[in-house]
């Protein structure tokens, strides 16, 4: 009969003092920096290299353009490539440095980069055990046998871990922005980038790009990566529900977050693999135009997706957890 | 509000639960009353942790129902469970937490429980030196008194204890004993399972006894070791005629060792006790009858009945874990 | 009594440290989670509802090269414009010719020389590159530099592809049809050198002369070699009226022992080829 903002406040304080954000915070400290360096070291090099901007941009699609007419480059790196080419002679054309190096682009390229694969295994570190932890330990006997329905208990830990997701992407940007700023400074809020690039065919079409600042893109990134960081959560969280052991929970979703990384590289000619959450988590690539892991994929049908598994995640979850035997 | 005696707090009626097809419990119905210490009886395995926990709707019954205080556990656990405070198994809480803030999120989980409330149950347990260590740091005994602050919080009227003396010792089992009198003293409904039969008959007021998923009997403990047998022990000079003296006698049975539960340390106090079974009135004109013959009576015991021997005897010889 | 009182008094102190936890974690990723629908609501509308976007700020013009002497500068740029043969297409070091004439050029000059941009492309023909120095990204990398390498017109003549099949024994090749073509050929290069000339009037240009590949097959080494002449002869008329056009030639580099400085294309250069080609076109600038 407690209300139900009690019931969130229990399960995010237990979250904290368990310390998991602690340790993703921690390991955003570690190695943002490592990314941080390298990117400085790419920088110095290509100033050692260029004369100006331009002409490093200018010796990408070059060089890009030349990588596409050999006939030993897969079609599917061609269409990728093609893509590049055009999204940096608009940039080129357009005389806008899509790179400067500064903490917003960092911070927005660390975001893409991270959509796949880091983001999803730091969620999983709150995800995976937020159910499974109190079963692990027993301690599910003392939350269930309290004057509270099962499913306001589910929703309140559903509700911190939207909770947590959102400070973890938080979180990234934010340590991502403040430590590459040491290095690139701390503006570029209001510079410009094109986005609308979109796929017509093996060529792109230009009709709708149009230029925002990357203060904006970088929000607008965000708002994307926290949604499939999002399913990753849920989907973990089904598995939480449905695994007793936090460590076989985390193997699981870790496997199917791996799988969907590797299914994306490789591009796959299996045209339903589409279907699959695993390769629809970086929506990132739409903003921009980059081809999509398989053909077909759209920005509304990578949501569809998404939402489709989150929701059947759910309906999984209460399911089973409203229902369930505590039995040991 | 205190409850008035003999009040039904908890009823059981005809709970049955099936896992998978395998039937676990049969048919069970006993009930428990306001201020009544119930013991609940019966070996591990024998569909006693199955039943608490259906019970406090960890577990949701097959058929039949449980209510308490006239609510239905299963369709109603947010108003049932209010008047219900519970240990099941043994009292885990979240050790990255201190015992504080372990009872606060357990607090906020029921509607108006105060810090000053908290306090009390802190100090109805003792933990006042300990409560804002983690609990990690906690020894058995004092997880166990955090349980039990835990399961008062609310002010229940009815506590259901899962085997509350596990990893306690003898000076804390016998606190715990008292402690729970003095609750039940208070108008609280104590539900004390067990599976060691000296416990439940030191501690409870009823009994109910289960075995291999029924409850074979209910009743008054008192009532219900009256059923089983008494033993006499006796130390004498001789034992070998004193043997003898008995087997000539058809109201005198002699218990042989492995017949009798009778408790170890009462055996080992009387090395070499002869174990019969007789009329207790009779022991005085044995005693003559054993001077007269110059056998030397060093001792004469009469061992009361446990709720180990009446077990035996209800469930006819199954295995006491 | 006096129990309750100690006991509130610690427990109000004890508690001080988490009761402000709650009320901050829970505001800020509340506030985290708005935040976020925002940005995707905005990415979604932003997607399929584009607005104007923001104005671009006016763009920087283009760094020109200034005129006067080499002697005078701090720095040359140079850039590299062409075909396969800018590229370095058969040399496994990867250098090709235009590396090695900044090198050169950088001993011979004792100042720095800097590669702006190497801009060949594989299998460029001449046309292409004409409509390629419309684009405003390519006009910055040729307008700034002092010195421009250019290397243009062999696919134009021999249609070859950069990964093509071998032309070893050079049987599609047909010298009446080359010798044709050429006509139509020649206003190409002519577009080529004005539309350099036009975005950088300053700039020393340099342009690498053709070779015959074919030099080692007897059918063609005649009929080829005047197509070549010809083509040789008519861009140094060309550079001739322009007077800061260099044609160097190349010929002569592959006549005498072909295999030696082709690549196992048989068309292209190796290594000791481009650097043959690189040693003579810095003799040309020192």
């Amino acid at each position: 009969m407690a209300n139900q903002l009690a019931l969130i406040q229990n399960e995010t304080l237990k979250v904290w003092k368990k310390k998991r954000f602690a340790v993703v915070v921690l390991i955003l400290l570690v190695l943002v920096p490592v990314f941080v360096y390298a990117q400085m070291k790419i920088a110095q090099n290509n100033q050692d290299k260029f004369v100006d901007w331009r002409a490093e941009l200018r010796q990408r699609i070059i060089d890009n353009t030349n990588a596409l007419s050999s006939d030993r480059v897969p079609e599917e790196w061609k269409k990728w490539r093609v893509a590049l080419v055009q999204q940096l002679q608009y940039d080129l054309d357009h005389d806008v440095n899509p790179n400067t190096p500064n903490a917003v682009t960092f911070t927005n390229s660390f975001l893409r980069n991270a959509v796949g694969m880091f983001i999803p295994l730091m969620v999983l570190a709150i995800a995976s055990d937020l159910v499974s932890s109190e079963r692990s330990t027993g301690t599910i006997k003392m939350l269930l046998t309290r004057p509270v329905r099962r499913w306001r208990i589910l929703l309140s830990k559903l509700i911190t871990l939207t909770l947590y997701v959102s400070l973890i992407i938080v979180a990234t940007a934010a340590v991502s922005y403040l430590v590459s700023g040491l290095v690139f400074g701390y503006e570029g809020w209001r510079e410009p980038v094109f986005v609308g690039f979109r796929l017509a065919g093996s060529d792109i079409d230009t009709a709708d790009v149009h230029a925002i600042t990357q203060g904006a893109f970088m929000l607008m990134l965000m708002g994307l990566v926290w949604f499939s960081a999002m399913v990753v959560a849920i989907l973990a969280f089904m598995v939480s529900v449905l695994v007793r052991s936090t460590a076989a929970s985390l193997v699981t979703m870790m496997a199917a977050v791996i799988s969907g990384a590797i299914l994306s590289n490789m591009a796959s000619s299996w045209k339903s693999a589409k279907y699959l959450f695993n390769v629809n988590l970086d929506l990132t690539v739409y903003l921009q135009g980059s081809p999509p892991p398989i053909d077909g994929m759209t920005l509304g049908f990578s949501l569809a997706v998404l939402g489709v598994w989150a929701i059947a995640a759910l309906v999984v979850s209460f399911a089973v957890f409203t229902k369930q035997d505590i039995l040991n | 509000m205190k409850l008035v005696r003999d009040e039904v707090v908890l009823s059981v009626e005809r709970v049955s639960k099936s896992i998978g097809r395998k039937p676990i419990i049969h048919d069970i119905t006993f009930d428990v009353r306001a201020g009544e210490i119930f013991g609940f009886l019966g070996p591990n395995g024998s569909g006693k942790t199955t039943t608490i926990r259906m019970l406090v709707d960890l577990i949701k019954p097959s058929g039949g129902r449980i209510t308490v205080c006239g609510e239905d556990v299963n369709r109603a656990p947010e108003r049932a469970l209010m008047h219900v405070g519970c240990i099941v198994e043994n009292p885990e809480m979240y050790g990255y937490m201190t015992g504080w803030e372990n009872l606060a999120h357990f607090a906020r989980m029921q509607r108006d429980i105060t810090d000053a409330r908290i306090a009390e149950v802190v100090e109805i347990v003792g933990m006042d030196a300990r409560i804002h260590d983690k609990v990690k740091t906690y020894s058995l005994g004092m997880r166990q008194r955090l349980g039990i602050a835990q399961a008062l919080l609310g002010a229940p009227k009815l506590l259901i204890l899962d085997e509350p003396t596990n990893g306690l010792d003898p000076k804390g089992i016998k606190e715990l004993r008292t402690f729970i009198r003095e609750l039940a003293d208070s108008g609280m409904s104590v539900f004390v399972s067990s599976h060691l039969l000296s416990e439940i008959q030191l501690m409870c007021d009823r009994v109910a006894i289960i075995s291999k998923g029924r409850v074979i009997a209910v009743g008054k403990v008192e009532e219900l070791v009256s059923q089983a047998e008494t033993y006499t022990l006796w130390q004498v000079d001789d034992p070998d005629r004193a043997i003898a003296l008995f087997a000539q006698d058809a109201g005198v049975r002699i218990v042989g060792e492995s017949e009798h539960r009778i408790d170890e340390a009462l055996i080992a106090s009387l090395p070499g006790a002869i174990v019969t079974a007789m009329d207790p009135s009779g022991a005085s004109g044995w005693v003559e009858r054993f001077v007269a013959a110059g056998i030397g009576v060093q001792a004469v015991h009469r061992a009361a009945p446990s709720l180990e021997e009446l077990f035996l005897k209800l469930t006819e010889g199954e295995k006491v874990g | 009594m006096e129990i309750h009182v100690r006991w509130e008094s610690e427990m109000r102190r004890l508690n001080k440290k988490s009761s402000w936890l709650w009320p901050s974690l829970g505001a800020v990723s509340l506030g985290c989670t708005v935040l976020l629908l925002f940005g995707l609501g905005w990415a979604l509308k932003d997607a399929w509802a584009p607005a104007a976007g923001i104005a671009l700020p006016s763009a920087t013009p283009q760094p020109a090269a200034s005129s006067g002497d080499w002697a005078d500068k701090r720095e040359l740029l140079v850039t590299a414009v062409g075909d396969s043969l800018t590229r370095g297409t058969g040399d496994a070091s990867g250098q090709g010719y235009v590396r090695g004439t900044v090198e050169r050029l950088a001993k011979g000059l004792g100042k720095p020389v800097k590669l702006v941009n190497n801009l060949g492309i594989n299998g460029l023909e001449a046309s292409n590159l004409a409509i390629r120095l419309d684009d405003e990204g390519y006009k910055g990398a040729l307008s700034q530099a002092d010195l421009l390498l250019v290397t243009i017109g062999g696919n134009d003549l021999f249609h070859v592809a950069q990964n093509g099949g071998s032309l070893v024994d050079g049987g599609d090749i047909d010298a009446a049809l080359l010798q044709k073509r050429l006509v139509g050929l020649k206003p190409r290069l002519e577009t080529v050198f004005r539309k350099l000339r036009a975005l950088n009037p300053n700039a020393r240009i340099v342009y690498v002369g053709l070779y015959s590949p074919f030099y080692d097959v007897p059918a063609l080494r005649e009929s080829v070699g005047a197509v070549i002449d010809e083509w040789n002869g008519y861009a140094r008329r060309l550079a001739d009226a322009d007077g800061g056009i260099t044609v160097v030639p190349t010929y002569d580099l592959f006549e005498t022992d072909v295999a030696r400085y082709l690549s196992s294309d048989h068309f292209h250069p190796n290594a000791d080829g481009y650097a043959r080609i690189a040693e003579r076109v810095a003799q040309s600038l020192l």
